[in-house]
């Protein structure tokens, strides 16, 4: 009966509620995007469904589940189908991976303190990685299976720049591991708070290299060559409409959240607060998973920020930066962290 | 390779200013709710008050595309001189295109014709009803800000 609550029942309840705390945050980004874009842009931005537009997010999702749903007559249709699925199932499974606060028990409530995360693989960022770029495939798909030009370059792309800017991200990661000697991500976080310290700190180059190849691989400006509104329509979701589309609509979206994610929790201490040795902290009242949602938000902030500021690389700029430039400076970066590793020994 | 690049000096510059412009003023106007006062100049919709109006038929010479139509006839005054009276003044806004010809061509002083009213928000459900009379062109201006104003 134990075994049954522990292993069964309690991790639904948090996956559900993850779940739902998720879906919450991607439909209410596409809010914050094009307020804080309108913003930059000195508009004012939707802010006419309910107080500030605070509804809108619910009025986008009944206007596309009520919109036909076309489907181009020389398409494969079963793929056509499969794509928007591939896209977002994979981000939303990694989810089950990020820690998002210690073991507690909710201001008193249970009696018993529970994890605040669903597991704690011993290759979790291994992973992540992995289901990260299993995200890429719905892409690939839909662009393929819709039978159209625009859709068609568009995934070629994508793909293309998967294949150059996942390398050097996964060697960012790599240098972290160095410091922190495991895979898990909790261990991860246990790791700087032994340290007393973020991991950007020392690895402020992997950071760099993590986030640059971050946006990249969720198709962000500047990177959102797949989809570049000025030269192919809408790039791979040319074909979609109504809730096929909302879903490679939401996959982006909860894609930024998992990058924001691991960002924070191997750079920047996940749940700790900043200077987690601090005697500060301790004084203060401790909200289970405030500094994790406030550091997830920051990076989605920032996420907007760049796509108000800059314009869309040309390809080859794209292909220059991360085999030129990125590829050589992670290893760079990795021998670094682990000349520091053996100082610190 | 100067360091400035390396230090993606032009990037961060980027980032500030686009930051800057998230606290600036909106330049946007929620125009229902909100709306602009025009220029002084704007040429909007028209006023004439018809009793003063002297028939002479300038601006129906000046209108290029001939929408202003103007009949009168002729009274003798107690005094004994010879007034015109206008029957009718109607313009057909449907084909207006707001050059303001007959506005500067109008003679009559502090009475003219006008488009200085600042009023455009003229949409109607049926375009004959933009055909204006002696009646509409009085009043018609009048009574939508009012209409607007609650």
């Amino acid at each position: 009966m134990n075994i049954l609550i522990l292993y069964i029942i309690l991790p639904a309840i948090k996956g559900i509620i993850i779940l739902s705390i998720i879906l919450f945050l991607v439909a209410y980004a596409t809010l914050i995007e094009r307020r804080v874009l309108a913003f930059m842009q000195a508009r004012l931005g939707p802010n006419i469904a309910g107080p500030e537009g605070i509804l809108q997010p619910i009025a986008d999702g009944v206007k596309l589940l009520a919109k036909e749903d076309l489907v181009p007559s020389s398409s494969q249709r079963f793929l056509h189908f499969l794509a928007p699925i591939l896209i977002l199932a994979p981000a939303l499974v990694i989810f089950g991976l990020v820690p998002f606060g210690e073991a507690g028990n909710l201001f008193g409530i249970l009696k018993q303190p529970i994890t605040l995360y669903i597991t704690d693989v011993n290759v979790a960022l291994l992973l992540v990685v992995g289901f990260a770029s299993l995200g890429v495939y719905g892409l690939i798909l839909g662009g393929w299976s819709s039978n159209s030009k625009y859709s068609f370059i568009g995934a070629l792309r994508s793909a293309a720049q998967v294949v150059s800017y996942e390398v050097p991200q996964v060697i960012a990661l790599g240098s972290i591991l160095l410091l922190a000697s495991s895979l898990s991500l909790v261990k991860i976080v246990e790791a700087q708070r032994e340290m007393g310290l973020w991991f950007i700190f020392p690895g402020f180059i992997a950071f760099f290299i993590y986030l640059v190849c971050g946006i990249a691989e969720t198709n962000r400006l500047p990177f959102d060559l797949p989809e570049a509104e000025s030269e192919l329509v809408a790039g791979y979701h040319t074909e979609y409409s109504g809730m096929k589309f909302a879903f490679f609509f939401m996959g982006e979206y909860a894609n930024m959240i998992v990058v924001s994610s691991v960002a924070t929790v191997v750079f920047l201490g996940g749940w700790l607060p900043p200077f987690p040795s601090l005697k500060i902290w301790q004084s203060l009242p401790e909200i289970p998973i405030f500094w994790f949602f406030a550091k997830v938000l920051l990076f989605l902030f920032l996420y907007i920020w760049l796509r108000a500021t800059f314009p869309r690389y040309r390809f080859d700029q794209l292909m220059d930066l991360a085999w030129k430039w990125l590829l050589p400076l992670s290893i760079l970066n990795l021998v670094l962290i682990a000349f520091i590793k053996w100082g610190l020994k | 390779m100067k360091l400035k690049d390396l230090l993606l000096y032009d990037l961060i510059i980027g980032l500030l200013t686009s930051f800057k412009y998230l606290f600036r003023k909106k330049f946007t106007v929620p125009y229902p709710y909100k709306k602009l006062e025009p220029a002084p100049r704007f040429r909007g919709f028209f006023y004439l008050n018809p009793s003063t109006c002297l028939g002479c038929n300038m601006c129906w010479k000046a209108c290029p595309i001939d929408i202003i139509y103007i009949e009168s006839h002729d009274e003798q005054t107690p005094e004994g001189k010879r007034k015109k009276v206008v029957d009718r003044f109607d313009i057909d806004l449907q084909r207006c295109m707001f050059c303001g010809l007959c506005e500067a061509a109008c003679p009559n002083g502090s009475f003219k014709l006008t488009l200085k009213t600042g009023f455009y928000e003229g949409a109607v459900y049926d375009r004959h009803q933009l055909y204006f009379d002696r009646y509409k062109l009085q009043n018609y201006v009048k009574e939508r800000k009012e209409k607007k104003n609650g």
